[in-house]
């Protein structure tokens, strides 16, 4: 289990989250929604200790995270896998070395075996053929599944995902959908994942959070929010400018 | 500004305390290692061989002009070796190695926490004092002084031409009196210096590519900051380098 207990965080003087609460069960999917610039991406930093908070506490099971550094994180980011907004990948190396990556450095594998669950990957998020070419010679929605293979081919208990779906057509989008929901289900993940795409959230969500001026402003399943009445909810949901901005 | 340069010498000890610990306790990355030293040693050869040679060759060039009027043409060689190895070689090199070497580490730091790489490595459970840090740390301060060796030797070694089949100087009195007034202290003097210049190369690149600002711009003033302070800092640390090491090796 997953506890977050009052992140403060404020970046160059703007106050960013405001005090989040969040509990997120093992083995379940929580989808975070919230508008862009909103502080998802910053509140998924928070969860791996990439960034620190300025009060508040992130657990995981009894172990409290914020207290650490970053030796003693080690243990517990190997069984995180972290999907980045925009990829992320190593701009050195080739998809197949980045999605190498987390077995070379962790595991004692042999080179066949590794070479094995890298071909694998690459079939599943559907890039076979594009394992030898750089990062920098792929499209917005392929390093976004090469990053998906990276964080996942470890088998992490937890995965984390930043807007897996934006940019990707409305095909890939579902069969990433369907590729969260398999890995959750398969491996038993527990999964956080960011997303403007309602219809994939509802596909794939447990539970669903709304992070609403720097707060978890409602936390429910996605039935409950597809019925509710709630003006900040509706309007996210049904995608209506209260012409607030512009 | 004073305000910041106190600090950026904080994070930058504390940066050194966290590479020298990682050296010490964990394993090293000898792929990652390797690959630097190609890059910072066996790539910078050129550019060190053309500014140890010339500058060793225009040395003993103006040297030459003046003291064969007074007849002491042969005192030329000590000299410029003595300059080659104090001076001239160990700080052109530094110079010549933030230029290339210091300002690459930082554009491709900045670049890569620009990018979330760096976040990215601590995510995948890799450290990236481990990874990133301290091959390229090591390569920079072994690299510095073998090419700073280098330099002197080219450059010595373009003096002779200059002095001996291009001006004519005696080359038996030419080679005689440089081994007699050289030391190998002189040569020792250089190397330590070249030691430090690395150390300063090093922090300084690391340091800003650590640091940089947002965007673009801050790469660019990162690369430009890594070269620039590097080069200041050797060029005056030089100056208090040389009496130090002069009150510990008299001559
Ligand atoms: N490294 C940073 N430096 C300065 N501001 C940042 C940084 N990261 C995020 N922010 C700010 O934090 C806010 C939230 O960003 P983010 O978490 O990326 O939003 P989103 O919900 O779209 O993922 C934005 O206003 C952004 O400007
Ligand atoms: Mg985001």
């Amino acid at each position: 289990m997953i506890q977050v207990k009052g992140l403060y965080k404020s970046i160059a003087g703007q106050e960013i989250l405001r005090g989040v609460d969040l509990e997120v069960r093992t083995g379940e999917t929580l989808v975070v929604i919230g508008r862009s610039g909103g502080g998802k991406s910053v509140l998924l930093k928070h969860l791996l200790g990439l960034m620190e908070p300025d009060a508040g506490e992130v657990w995981y099971d009894g172990t409290n995270l914020t207290a650490l550094n970053e030796r003693e994180m080690i243990p517990l980011r190997r069984e995180m896998g972290m999907v980045f907004q925009n990829g992320a990948l190593f701009d050195s190396m080739t998809v197949s070395e980045n999605i190498a990556f987390p077995l070379v450095e962790r595991e004692c594998l042999l080179a066949d075996e590794v070479d094995q669950r890298v071909a694998r990957a690459l079939e599943i998020v559907g890039l076979s053929g594009h394992g030898e070419k750089m990062p920098s010679s792929l499209s917005g929605g392929m390093k976004k599944r090469a990053a998906l293979a990276r964080a996942a081919i470890g088998r992490p208990r937890i995965m984390f995902y930043d807007e897996p779906t934006a940019g990707l057509d409305p095909i890939l989008s579902d069969s990433i959908s369907k590729l969260i929901a398999r890995l959750s289900k398969e491996l038993s993940m527990t999964a956080i994942v960011v997303t403007h795409d309602m219809a994939s959230a509802c596909q794939i969500a447990d539970r669903i959070a709304m992070l609403h001026e720097g707060k978890i402003y409602a936390l429910l399943t996605p039935a409950e929010l597809q019925a509710s009445t709630d003006p900040v909810l509706h309007d996210f949901l049904h995608g209506i400018s209260k012409g607030e901005i512009l | 500004m004073v305000l910041g340069m106190v600090r950026s010498t904080g994070e930058v000890c504390f940066l050194f305390l966290d590479i020298v610990r990682t050296l010490f306790t964990r394993p090293l990355r000898w792929r990652q290692f390797l690959r630097q030293m190609y890059f910072v040693g066996l790539r910078s050869q050129t550019i060190i061989l053309v500014t140890g040679g010339f500058s060793g060759a225009v040395f003993t060039a103006q040297t030459l002009f003046r003291f064969r009027e007074l007849g002491m043409a042969t005192a030329t060689g000590p000299v410029v070796a003595v300059a080659m190895c104090r001076e001239l070689g160990p700080v052109l090199c530094a110079l010549m190695l933030a230029g290339r070497v210091g300002s690459s580490i930082a554009a491709e730091l900045s670049t890569m926490r620009l990018t979330e790489q760096l976040d990215a490595l601590r995510a995948l459970a890799v450290p990236p004092v481990e990874y990133l840090l301290l091959p390229r740390f090591l390569a920079v301060v072994l690299s510095t002084p073998l090419l700073v060796a280098l330099s002197m030797a080219i450059g010595i070694a373009a003096s002779w031409i200059v002095a001996v089949p291009i001006m004519e100087v005696d080359g038996a009195y030419y080679i005689s009196h440089m081994t007699q007034y050289m030391e190998p202290k002189d040569v020792g003097i250089g190397l330590i210096k070249a030691c430090i210049f690395g150390l300063i190369i090093a922090l300084v690149g690391i340091h800003k590519g650590l640091n940089a600002g947002q965007g673009a711009e801050g790469v660019g003033q990162a690369t430009t900051n890594a070269a620039v302070h590097a080069s200041l800092i050797v060029l005056i640390s030089n100056f208090f380098f040389s009496f130090l090491l002069n009150a510990i090796f008299p001559a």
